[in-house]
């Protein structure tokens, strides 16, 4: 048996009352708060779990969350769980494109969202056969069959539940992930987790009780629930969390007037603040700020000094993936930064750095990053794709995909991702899936998409399109190209060049040469050519 | 707004949804997927369908479809 997540409003790893303490300060843009206790939170989520009983999608059924941050993220996320559902949370400005290929993969037979994503949910509602249930948390009333009010049904739900009891290797949370090739995978978490996850919120985050904790992670993303709701509140740590869209004024007014002590954030939120030149950091009054951590891509040195000079604390950068569940290596306080390096293990963690015969590499030698398994937060599964989930573990190690080297000291430094995923302001994408939808658009013959590096989104997404004959460039169809994957796949995974070409180079297996075109981006010598099919 | 009509548009199309009807007082938090990186689309979209240009700190006023509009409404005067 183990913990049901569900529960960590309502029980403790040290068995301590939280109930009447604060558990989350939901800061709304005009800065207006909604406070909710523990109590308060579980209470709702055990409403929330009655509901999905009555309606029939608890007890393993996939329920998805596509909603922007609001209370029912959080306690609709615990009562899900609490009635055994899997929760699959997802980006609320997923593209039609991104949502189909989610919720039909998993089969998820319930979307928890507001009335005005019911058009785009029926629009694709022929694609979603398993999906039965549309639940809307702003509709007084059911708006017709299976497009029901959640509000409607909490107001007569119970306020106490029994949760489903599990053990650890029941699933829990469902994340998905891109790859190089293929569709999207559906990364499968267990409730099994759930002790790791506070573990490392102690030993990394150092969350202590009296915190003010923020994590700016949005929920669709493995830091957002492993970090943003389940960890610190598991320990009993209030969290703050801001509804409004980012804005350097904002968010400083919430460090600020929030007094924040542990903020939980993101590289590319980092480079951001540090570029715009017309806000006074130095104004806000950051005394309760005792952690600034990071996750998602590679830290700057730059960002560092600049927190350092500016902000006056050392940001701390902390390294895992959806696949991992939770923190695997990471700075901290107490261990000295090195700036650009990733920091050491997590203490009950093995890292190694492995070469191509899966043998460890001496120090300062790039090699493939690896972890001994098993740990308690490891995924379970690839959903429906376990030959590739068994080919991420040899005999002793999961391969992460990334490159790496390790100092003489023990400290890790990543190099690059070992496969062609872009990692833009820390969401992976596959070119794949932008190059697929690139060729949705009938003036698109032959598309390709690479990561380049960038400033502020440490990577950014530049495709190259061949148009099909007669079709003529300009302005417009470029931005008609833009909006086509933002719509389709999701604002993230915008490119944010289009560079047309007459052709895509690719090998004699029509490989796209991805290299190739990288290396004509930024101007550096393509190196070996010679297999590209057909050369003009 | 004078540019209102045509913005609509515009937003329409960003944002994928041929139902959306802007109003000034609208905000991020009125329009599903607003986020920073819509954002940035949204931006590029407005210049190219009104050949206009925006500088970095014009944006950072603008917290609603009104000030967004406004500062179209100058640039096409």
């Amino acid at each position: 048996m183990a913990t049901n997540i569900g529960d960590i409003c309502r029980v403790s790893p040290d068995s301590g009352a939280k109930h009447d303490r604060t558990a989350l300060r939901l800061i709304r843009p005009d800065f207006s708060v909604q406070a909710f206790t523990f109590a308060e939170i579980d209470s709702l989520a055990n409403q929330f779990a009655h509901v999905l009983d009555e309606i029939g999608e608890g007890g393993g059924n996939t329920v998805a969350i596509l909603l922007p941050k609001c209370a029912e993220v959080f306690h609709g996320l615990l009562g899900m769980l609490k009635a055994r559902s899997i929760v699959l949370p997802l980006f609320a400005n997923f593209g039609d494109l991104a949502l189909v290929d989610r919720l039909a993969d998993c089969a998820a037979t319930c979307v928890l969202t507001r009335r005005s994503s019911v058009a785009r949910l029926q629009n694709i509602r022929a694609q979603l056969p398993a999906l039965r249930t549309i639940l809307l948390i702003d509709a007084e009333q059911d708006l017709g069959p299976g497009v029901l009010s959640l509000p409607a049904r909490l107001v007569r739900a119970p306020s106490t539940y029994q949760s489903q009891p599990v053990d650890c290797d029941t699933p829990s949370l469902l994340h998905y992930t891109s790859g190089s090739t293929g569709k999207p995978k559906g990364v499968l978490h267990a409730h099994g987790g759930l002790e790791y996850l506070q573990h490392t919120a102690k030993e990394i985050l150092q969350l202590r009780p009296g915190d003010i904790y923020w994590c700016t992670a949005d929920h669709g993303w493995i830091t957002g629930t492993s970090y943003g709701i389940i960890a610190p509140w598991y320990l009993g740590i209030t969290q703050v969390q801001f509804t409004g869209a980012y804005d350097p004024d904002s968010w400083f007014r919430v460090l600020q007037n929030e007094q924040v002590t542990v903020w939980y954030t993101a590289p590319t939120a980092l480079r951001m603040l540090m570029r715009t030149e017309d806000v006074d950091y130095r104004s806000y009054d950051l005394r309760r700020l005792r952690s600034i951590f990071s996750v998602g891509e590679p830290l700057n040195p730059e960002i560092s000094r600049w927190a350092n000079e500016v902000l006056k604390h050392e940001i701390y950068d902390t390294w895992f993936q959806t696949e991992t569940g939770g923190i695997m290596i990471a700075n901290r306080p107490g261990l000295a930064v090195r700036p650009g390096s990733m920091g050491k293990p997590v203490s009950t963690i093995s890292a190694a750095v492995l070469d191509g015969e899966g043998k460890i590499c001496p120090p300062l030698t790039i090699g493939r990053l690896s972890l001994r398994y098993p740990w308690p937060s490891m995924f379970r599964d690839y959903l429906h794709r376990s030959d590739v989930y068994r080919g991420r573990f040899s005999e002793h190690y999961y391969d992460s995909g990334d490159l790496a080297q390790q100092d003489q000291d023990g400290y890790l430094w990543f190099s690059a991702r070992n496969d062609d995923v872009i990692n833009t302001s820390g969401h992976l994408v596959s070119p794949f899936e932008v190059e697929s939808c690139l060729l949705e658009l009938a003036e698109v013959a032959e598309s390709a998409a690479v990561g380049v590096p960038d400033p502020v989104l440490f990577e950014k997404i530049v495709v190259f399109v061949a148009l099909r004959l007669g079709v003529e460039a300009g302005e417009d169809l470029q931005m008609k190209i833009r909006l086509h994957v933002a719509n389709r796949l999701s604002a993230v995974a915008t490119p944010r060049d289009v560079i047309l070409v007459d052709r895509i180079p690719k090998n004699k297996s029509g490989k796209i040469l991805r290299r190739v075109l990288r290396a004509r981006y930024l101007g550096q010598n393509p190196g070996d050519v010679s297999t590209i099919e057909d050369q003009p | 707004m004078k540019c209102q009509v045509h913005l609509n548009q515009v937003f329409q199309m960003v944002f994928a949804n041929p139902r959306l009807n802007v109003q000034p007082e609208m905000t991020p938090n009125d329009i599903d997927g607003w986020d920073s990186m819509a954002h940035v689309n949204l931006i590029a979209a407005i210049e190219v369908s009104f050949h206009i240009k925006f500088a970095v700190k014009e944006l950072r006023s603008i917290k609603t479809v009104g000030d967004l509009g406004a500062l179209v409404d100058s640039k096409i005067a």
